[in-house]
Parts: structure tokens; sequence; C-alpha cells
């Protein structure tokens, strides 16, 4: 049974199924597979954008003119010319001052080899042709590429700092520099991008060189004609350590070949004397691939053993390799893994594509004499590592390569065989890496359930959500509103009230009453009248109305008495009070009983006022009442905008003690206790009387009857004042409200006993168990 | 010529109209008992500003600047009755906004002080230690009381009364007590029946309270229904 593996989690999976069933990630390319042609257009290209559409044009354009891929016999083909080239059938060295580099100048522009050139490389080879027919113009051409002086730029910049390399290829930049001041274009670009590449992509995406043609590989008599000697310094240094670690007493005079170095390298020859930097590439390019390389048994080179130079690849190519490091052992051809997979699972084949493949950037002659050199060892290497995949790395690459970088064992298939990106800005490039398993497949997941596991407790609740939504929703009846009953027995006991009370005040004549009188007289009652009797003339007395409207009509029968029994002692009055409609019913009070006596503001009674700040302000009233009350209320004309305490009835006054009597007219207990509280001590000899509702009596009873009182006479309640308006022989508006007052009492007495009479009764008929 | 007696029948009409528009809530809660509700209440409000003005404000603060100018300031005598009560005003009106609010809680911090502190002391001087004292009267039945004339078995009595009613009253409001194996309180006998004494008393304040108060409002309705029948009489005299 066929399986294909993900590329993604790298899981077996059948054959034919789309996604990966454990990551999820496509198996097949999504838009177009890789088995159809390049030239066909997909079935959205309607939709396809202008640049996308003209991107393809350009790429199905290309490949019609692409020649046929080169056979086998190219290689030799070139290899052989390469030879030839070696052999002494060079063209003469070139001119130092020529910018272009004689390997490349030397190509035919009308060979076949050219139409495998890239466009850059076939513009400086036209301008390379022209220069020769012009060999006056010696200067280097702006015109000749930005992308070529740009790379010459940069090549002086980095020639302008050879710290950072090794020590060799400094001294040989430098010397490079140094021809480069003579002669400009002495730096051979195609190396220098080389550098480049090798300096940005990673070892495993390096590219392999196209394998240079005679025309383009110079001959090592050319080279060497171009590099000096005293610039082989580096070499000599390594014949130098190379001696050393053999154990031999002296180097030998001419130098031969360090350890690390082929030993079959003849150093004693003049060509390889003049083996740089750009030999030991070439040397790489033999040993990346080494199949197209054909071993020349002419060439007696350093490159026989070519295992020899691996280290060569790794130093140069990282560009990283300020000293050259001793020979490594030789190791072993190991299980190689591709650097790239295609979505076919087949390795990346690096022959196949001049995208990846070293041999195709055009290398200079003298690259091109290291690589003929090497030619015999590379294929003894290449026969030791027949094993080894195409397109990958060899185990020294490998084992330099960052441990967490990704190790598939799945092979990548060759450039033309994997698949045409058809969309997206790729469109129209091979061996792109599939954008679909990351961002375009959704990624399902790993462990799925279709069943629903829960406890009991969250079934509970969620039955009981499910209840509480259905009760929402659920429609409630409305409620049938009880029949609203009239207040009828509201209504019957508010009418006796009112027929009582009027019956009472329509019988009764004018002078009687239809109810007696109080026959006994309070016990309470009889010192109050004494007091009030017993004060002295002299001194005003102080009535507090500390009473709210409500209790006008109370008042007006109980206080009035007071009131009334003071004007007829002709006692000055003075009224304050805490409550702000206080002095507006003490002026109505006075009013109404002082009508018969002919009472004058400001010489028969006065106000004070409002006195404002509750127990504080009567604290301070009976410690300082001059400086708690500045001006009054409703005084006279002649103290009109000043002070009450001017009046002829204040003059002598100066603290609570020097009135003559203090009565409290109040229906609330809190009141009446402040008063007692606050006031008492700063009275002196002055009493406290309480003319108090019905309501607050009991409350202020305990400061009356203790044995230290501290209120020397209350007043409460009709009866009292009825009692007290005969004691006084006077009848007032207590006497008026008396039979009313009466008839009002028996109407309540008769509800309460009716009503304790229903509930008896109703509880005596009530049906009882057992 | 406005002639006073016809503003006080104009008067006496309109206080028996809101009178028979307050009673009109024997019926049931209507407009016109509402209406004579806001009526007084409005009214009220107004005339406490008008007075609080006229009475407290205009002659404190405002006549001492309008008299003396602003010289009065300087005067040291000025310093607690004009300019300290002007500050805490100002400060008082910082409370205004929730931003400034705190500088406003000075003066309300000085009246709730003081305040507290005059409410305890009166308390504790006129209320709390005078009536221990008289709660502590001699029994001796000589004693006369000086107000009431009581002396004998009846002040005796009384004495009593007033004692038990006191220390059942005190009793009947001790909550803290053991608590039982089956989590109620665990009161004495004794406890129990002097608390239940004690709200005995309770209960008859309250009753004699409310008594009074149902008194009281029985001679408001008689002065009012008096007075509707007065002005009913004049009109029917003409």
């Amino acid at each position: 049974m066929a399986e294909q593996r993900c590329p993604m989690c790298s899981k077996i999976n059948p054959e034919g199924v789309e996604e990966c069933a454990h990551c999820g990630a496509r198996l097949t390319p999504l838009i177009i597979s890789s088995q159809q042609t390049p030239g066909s257009q997909p079935e959205s290209e309607g939709e396809t954008p202008d640049w996308l559409a003209r991107i393809r044009s350009d790429v199905e354009a290309n490949k019609d003119q692409d020649p046929e891929p080169e056979e086998p016999g190219d290689a030799d083909d070139w290899l052989g010319r390469l030879r030839s080239a070696g052999s002494g059938e060079v063209e003469p060295a070139p001119d130092p001052g020529e910018e272009v580099p004689e390997w490349i100048s030397a190509r035919s522009p009308d060979e076949s080899v050219d139409q495998k050139a890239p466009e850059w490389l076939s513009r400086i080879r036209k301008r390379e042709k022209a220069l020769r027919e012009n060999e006056e113009s010696k200067e280097k051409p702006a015109e000749s590429g930005d992308w070529l002086a740009s790379l010459r730029g940069k090549t002086g910049e980095q020639e302008a700092e050879p710290a950072a390399e090794g020590d060799w290829l400094s001294a040989l930049r430098e010397t490079t520099a140094r021809d480069a001041e003579e002669a400009p274009p002495q730096t051979p670009e195609p190396l220098q991008e080389l550098r480049d590449i090798g300096d940005i992509l990673p070892l495993d995406e390096i590219p392999p060189a196209e394998p240079p043609t005679v025309e383009e590989v110079p001959s090592l008599d050319e080279q060497s004609d171009d590099v000096p000697v005293e610039d082989q310094d580096w070499l000599a240094a390594f014949q130098e350590e190379a001696f050393v670690s053999s154990g031999a007493d002296e180097p030998p005079a001419d130098a031969g070949p360090p350890d690390f170095l082929p030993v079959e390298m003849d150093l004693g020859d003049p060509e390889a004397d003049d083996v740089s930097d750009e030999d030991i590439f070439a040397a790489l390019d033999a040993l990346e691939d080494p199949a197209t390389v054909e071993p020349d048994p002419s060439l007696g080179g350093p490159f026989r053993e070519i295992k020899d130079v691996e280290w060569i690849d790794t130093t140069d190519l990282v560009g990283e390799g300020p000293e050259l490091p001793p020979a490594y052992p030789p190791e072993p051809v190991s299980q190689h893994t591709p650097a790239l997979i295609t979505e076919d699972q087949v390795p990346l084949s690096t022959g196949d594509s001049q995208d990846h493949d070293l041999e195709a950037i055009d290398l200079p002659d003298w690259l091109g004499e290291l690589q003929e050199t090497g030619g015999e060892p590379a294929q003894e290497a290449t026969k030791k590592d027949q094993n080894l995949a195409p397109a990958t790395l060899p185990a020294w690459l490998e084992a330099m390569r960052p441990i967490d970088t990704f190790r598939s064992s799945v092979e990548i298939e060759p450039v033309d065989d994997q698949a045409v990106e058809s969309a997206g800005p790729l469109a129209g490039l091979r061996g792109v890496l599939m954008a679909e398993p990351v961002v375009a497949i959704p990624h399902q997941a790993s462990v799925g359930s279709g069943r629903l596991d829960i406890s009991e407790r969250q079934f509970a609740q969620a039955e009981l959500l499910h209840r509480m939504v259905d009760d929402e929703e659920r429609e409630l009846p409305l409620e049938s509103r009880p029949r609203r009953q009239l207040p009828f027995v509201r209504w019957v006991i508010a009418a006796l009230m009112i027929l009582a009370i009027l019956g009472a005040i329509v019988s009764a004549s004018p002078g009687t009453t239809s109810f007696p009188p109080p026959v006994r007289v309070p016990q309470d009652l009889a010192p109050l009248f004494t007091l009030v009797d017993e004060l002295p003339a002299d001194k005003p007395a102080l009535l507090v109305f500390d009473y709210s409207p409500g209790y006008t009509a109370e008042f007006d029968a109980v206080a009035s008495v007071i009131l009334e029994h003071l004007m007829r002692r002709d006692i000055a009055i003075t009224t304050v009070s805490t409550q702000v409609s206080g002095p507006l019913l003490a002026e109505r009070m006075i009013q109404r009983v002082g009508r018969e006596h002919d009472l004058v503001n400001g010489v028969d009674y006065i106000h004070l006022g409002y006195l404002s700040g509750g127990p504080t302000a009567v604290q301070l009233f009976a410690a300082a009442p001059r400086e708690s009350i500045l001006r009054g209320f409703l005084l006279p004309e002649e103290l009109e905008g000043q002070s009450a305490w001017l009046s002829v009835i204040l003059n002598d006054v100066q603290r609570l003690s020097d009135f003559g009597m203090v009565a409290v007219i109040t229906a609330g207990t809190d009141n009446a206790r402040v008063w007692a509280e606050q006031a008492h001590p700063w009275m002196g000899d002055t009493p406290l009387l309480m003319i108090l509702s019905t309501g607050a009596e009991p409350l202020i009873r305990p400061y009356y009857e203790s044995l230290d009182p501290q209120v020397e006479g209350i007043l409460t309640g009709l009866p009292e004042a009825v009692a007290y308006e005969q004691m006084n022989a006077r009848s007032a508006d207590a006497l008026a409200r008396w039979d009313g007052f009466n008839a009002s009492v028996l109407v309540v007495e008769a509800v309460l006993l009716a009503g304790s009479i229903y509930g008896l009764v109703k509880w005596l008929l009530k049906p009882r168990r057992s | 010529m406005i002639d006073l007696a016809s503003i006080d029948f104009i008067g006496t009409l309109v206080a028996a109209l809101l009178t028979i528009m307050v009673l009109s809530y024997l019926v049931a809660d209507n407009i016109l008992f509402r209406l004579a509700t806001y009526l007084f209440i409005g009214v009220a409000a107004g005339y406490a500003g008008a007075i609080a003005w006229h009475n407290v404000l205009r002659p404190g603060l405002v006549d001492p600047l309008l008299r003396d100018g602003f010289a009065a300031l300087l005067e040291p005598a000025t310093i607690v009755t004009l300019i300290i009560p002007w500050a805490l005003i100002l400060l008082l009106f910082f409370k205004l906004s929730p931003t400034t609010s705190r500088l406003g809680s000075l003066p309300l911090a000085l009246l709730v002080g003081v305040g507290a502190a005059v409410v305890v002391g009166g308390a504790v001087t006129g209320t709390l230690i005078p009536q221990s004292i008289a709660a502590m009267e001699t029994l001796d039945p000589a004693v006369q009381a000086p107000l009431t004339g009581e002396t004998g078995v009846e002040r005796l009595i009384n004495v009593l009364i007033v004692l038990m009613g006191t220390i059942s009253t005190l009793l009947y409001f001790r909550f803290t007590a053991r608590r039982k194996a089956s989590g109620l309180a665990d009161r004495s006998k004794l406890l129990e029946g002097f608390a239940y004494i004690g709200r005995i008393f309770i209960s008859i304040t309250f009753g004699v309270m409310y008594a009074g108060a149902l008194i009281a409002t029985l001679i408001v309705l008689t002065e009012r229904i008096q007075f509707l029948w007065d002005v009913f009489s004049l009109f029917l005299k003409g």
C-alpha cells in the first residue's frame, strides 16, 4: 500500500488523502497539482491581476525559448575546452587596465553557451567586445551595468575592511585592492558575487556553480600572470605549517604543500604557486558536483585527493576563515539529508536547476583552472561518494548546520519536477514552499470528541438554566385583582364623629356646655396655677413656641389659658421659637388671646423670633440670650432695623434667669427634653413650665415628679385647660371645644367598644379544632 | 382701599376650602388632598427660607458688613462672629462639587461634632444623672413630693411603681444571655419575669402616648369642624 508522508508532521498518511490525518496539513497542492503543465492557465485566470498575467506570459515565453537541457556531453565539452585552455591554447594575459576579467572577455558571444548565460552576463560580454574594439578606453565604464558597479563598489568596501577576514584572504584582497587602484576591474565579479552569496545564504542553500566553459575558465598561466608572486605568502605559510606538522627539520626550499592540501598538489609547479582563494573555490565546485567534472589525468595539480580540501569549502564559503585549521581527518560518507523538500517528496536535485547549481555561475579562468586541475581527484571522490544523493550536503557541511535546522529524510525532487507556483506573488517560480499548511488550511483539533462529557452537577445546572429560560418565556396569566372594596367602615366612623361633634356644637348654647366640665381638678394644676399667679410682674415671661402649625388647634385651647392668665396679670410676654413657624404661631396666638387686652407690640409683648441651631442654640440662648438672637420678629416701628433687646420689655434681661418664667409649648418630647436639659442649669430660680401635647406628657412627667424637679409645672390636655379656665374664672377656647371634644371621645369609645365586642364574638364563634 | 374685613373673609374662606380639601381624604386619596398637601409644604418651605434670611443670615452676616463695611473684618471681635462663619459658609459651598466636596466636610464636621457634644452632654447632665438620682429616691413614707404633694403610702406606692418600671424596662432590653444547646437564649426565670413586667410597662407607656396623640387629634378635629360650622353659619347669616 502506497503511503505519503506529511510535509508538516512527517507522519505517514495513506495515498490519496488530501489532508494529513494528524495535523490537518494539505498533502496535495491546493490550486495546481504538480502534474499540471506549466503552460496551463488556472481556471481563475480571468480574475488574475494584469501584473500576474504578464509574469505568467513571460514565464511561458521563457520556457518556450529555453533550449533543451544541457546534455552531459556539454560538460565534457567545456571540460575539454578547459583542458585545451590549460594546455596553452589560451589568449594572452589581459591588460590590467581592463575592467572585465579575461575569462569573461574570452567568451564568444555567438557561442551556444551564451544562450544559457544570464542576461547580465551577456551584456557584460557585449560591453567587453566593445571595449576590445576600443582599446584606448581604459577607464571603467559607468554604463557597464549597475549591478556590476555596485558589486565593484562593494568589493572596494570589503577590501577596505580586511581585518574581519583571514590574513591570507586579507592579503589577497589588499593585493587586489592595489591592483584595483591601478586597474579597477581586476576584482573578479563572479567571485565577489559568490562570496556575497556565501555570506547571505545558508550553506545548504548555496546554489552550485555552473561548469564554466573553456572560454570562461582561463588557464593557470594566465592567472599566474595576474597574481604577483609576493601575494602568495599565505601559501608559503601553509607550506611551512605543513612542514612543521610533518616533523621535518626545515621546510624544503620549494615550499611544498601543507598537509591539509592534497598531497599530490605539485607546489613546485609555477602554476601551483599561483593558487589563491579563487582556486580553492574552483576545487569546491569540483567537489560539489563531481559528476560533471571529468578527471584529467594529465593534471598533476594539488587536487588529487579532493577530500583533503573539504575545509576549504567551509571556510571560504562562510567567509570566516581567519586562520586555516589543521588538516581534518577524512570523514566517512554518511547518510545525507536534503535541505529542501518538494511537495512530491522528491529531493531537490541541484544539477537540474540553474537556480541551485553552482556550476551555472560563470567562474573566472583561474577558478576554472583549479577545476581543471582538480578534476581527477574530484572524480575519485565522486566514486567514493556515489551513494551521495544529488544536491545533498556532505557530512562535514551537514555537521556545520545548526542543530535545530529541519532534518527530513524525505528526498527533494529536482527543481524541474517541482510544481510551478500558479498563484500569488511567487507565481511562475518552482520550488516554492507551500503556504497552504500554514495559512490556508484550517487546523483541526488533534483530539476531537463528538460526545460532551458533563457531570451530574453540570447537567443539573444546565437543566436549571433551561427551566429559568422557559419560565422567562412563559406568559404569566393575569392575576385577577380583588375588587376594591369601599371603605365603608372608615366612612361610618368618620360620619359618626363628625355628626357627634356637630351635634354637640349645634346643641350647645353660648356660655353653657352639653357635657359637664371636669369636677375634680387635677393634682398638678393647682401648683401651676399658683406659680403663674405668683409670678413677679416686673419680669417678662418667656414663652417658647416649639410646635408645628398642625398642633395649633390643641395649643390654642391649652396654651391660651396660661397666656390669658399672664395677660390678665399684665406680665410682659416674650416669645421665641426653635421652629421656623414658631414666631408666626406666637403672633397669631397673642393676637387671638390679647384681643380683649389691647396689647401693644414692644410694650406688652415682643417676639425674639427664630432661634436656629437646635440644642446648641438652646444652650447658647440659655447661656447668653443677647448674643444668640440679634434682631427679632415683627418688631414695633420704633425698633425697626434694630434689636428686640432694645425694647422696654427686655431692658433688664441679660440672662435667662432674668425672666420671670419660661414656659415651653411643645408637642414633641425631644423639644421638651432639650429645654429641660440645656436650659435648666441656667434657669436659677426661674421656673420652667411645660405646656405639652397630650401624647408627650408621659415622657416629660419624670422631670416633674422627682424630688429635685427640673420642670416646675406641666399643663397638658383639654381637660386641664378647661379646669384652668374655671380656676381663672374665664371661659376661652378650651371651654368652647369641650362639648365637641367630649362627643368625639364618646364616639371613639363607642367604636372601640364595638370593635372589641366584634372581635370577642368573632373569636368565640371561630370554629376550633377538637 | 382694601378692606381688612374682606381680607379676613377671604382668608377664612380659603382656610375653610383647604380644610375641606384635606378632609376629602376620608373618601379616598384624591387630587384635592394632594394639592392642599403640596401647598402646605411649599408655603412652609418658602416661609422658612424667608425667616432664615430675615432672622438669621441678614442680621448676623450681612448687616455688619453693610453697617461697618469691610473695616468690620479687621476688628478682632468679628473673627468669631463674622469671619469664621463666613469662611464656614464658603467652605460649605464646596459640597456642591464632588471634586471639592472634601473641603466642605470641615463645616459639616464642626456642625456634627458640636451638635453631638451638646446633645450628649445635656443628656448626661440633664437627664441621665438627675433621673438616676430620682429613681434612687428614698422609700421613706414621710418624705413629701415638692410639686405633687404626695406623701405616705401613696408616694411609696408611686415610687415603687416607678422603680419597678425602670428596672423591668432596663432588664427587658438586656439581650445578652447564654446560649443553650438548642440554640435558644438561656435566661433565668427571674430575669424573664422582670423582662415581662418591663414589656408591660413599655406597652402601657406607648398606649398612653398613643391615646394622648389620639386625644390631640380629636381636639384638632373638633376645632376644624367648629370652624367649618362657624363659616357655614356666617354664610347662612349672609
